[in-house]
């Protein structure tokens, strides 16, 4: 199969660079600064994500619609930890992070779904 | 098919390249990889998994979660053994330890019983010294990773996810060691 890049590999890509971003931070301040710029970026994939959502077959539509989902959460919990004490942060950021790889496994399992399409095609 | 494998390699250099590998191949669109990470057993029996240097809090100890995924993989021995561990063990240095026994367990047990030896030799085991890698991947066949082991001299183990999901062991940490891209290995 040659190589496809469309609109989905890219969302899936971008959700990979945030949580690989998440993996880099180490001190309060540098997880607190990921943590407004997950709580941005995070919204604007979320909303490029449900734009995909006309263009797929049904079974990549139910991941990505998940996706979005725990992009809006991941959010929400950007917000939540760039605000969070000190003794909150531990907390609050894992919680981010759990959300931002739900959505790159939501977003891996829509990519699987449409090249198992294409496949079958 | 939604698969588990593993890809066990003679060492740590291998499975690198393995590992980017099989990134390589999602990026062509062969395969997609949900996520993948490196392990090595060491020469007392002890597994560890090779995580981002730069991740903060995530141990090198192979938790709970991966541990189930290990003892899956070996078959049902190991599964077994795994699921004990997991419920026996309380630190994810501890559970490191029991599944590195599981991941060598069932080749011993499978030895030691002739009768139930078939029903193993398809199980996944990673002897003393050696590294592999495993990942969670979605493929229409098995061609492009057998021939990825093939090409690197590694060898090839798989479960389907829907067969190790039924087992109901994993726990929430297994996603915390299998990156959802690739990543240079770093063991501690």
């Amino acid at each position: 199969m040659s190589k496809v890049t469309d609109a989905l590999e890219e969302a899936r890509s971008d959700a990979q660079a945030l949580h690989r971003k998440l993996a880099t931070a180490k001190d309060h301040a540098a997880i607190r600064a990921n943590a407004r710029v997950v709580a941005a970026e995070a919204v604007v994939l979320a909303h490029s994500v449900k734009a995909l959502l006309d263009s797929q077959h049904a079974d990549a539509k139910h991941h990505l619609h998940d996706a979005a989902s725990a992009l809006e959460s991941a959010s929400k919990e950007a917000k939540e930890a760039a605000g969070a004490s000190d003794a909150q942060l531990k907390e609050k950021s894992s919680a981010m992070r759990a959300r931002v790889r739900a959505a790159v496994a939501l977003l891996s399992l829509a990519v699987a779904a449409k090249r198992a399409k294409l496949v079958k095609a | 098919m939604d698969n588990y494998v593993a890809i066990v390699f003679d060492n740590d250099t291998k499975a690198y390249d393995g590992l980017h590998a099989l990134w390589n191949l999602d990026a062509e669109g062969d395969i997609t990889v949900h996520g993948a990470a490196v392990i090595h057993r060491d020469s007392y029996g002890y597994t560890d998994v090779a995580t981002k240097d730069t991740d903060p809090g995530v141990r090198t100890a192979i938790g709970i979660g991966l541990g189930a995924l290990l003892g899956a993989l070996a078959g049902p021995i190991g599964a077994t053994a795994g699921a004990a561990a997991a419920a026996a063990a309380g630190t994810g240095a501890a559970i490191g330890a029991a599944s590195g026994g599981v991941v060598g367990l069932t080749a011993d047990a499978a030895k030691a019983d002739e009768h139930e030896q078939a029903a193993f030799e398809g199980g996944f085991v990673l002897p003393k010294g050696k590294s592999a890698v495993i990942a969670e991947v979605s493929e229409q066949w098995t061609t492009p990773i057998d021939t990825l082991a093939s090409r690197l001299g590694g060898s090839v183990y798989r479960r389907s996810k829907s067969d190790i999901k039924s087992d109901m062991w994993f726990g929430s940490d297994y996603p915390e060691y299998l990156y959802p891209y690739d990543y240079e290995p770093q063991f501690a």
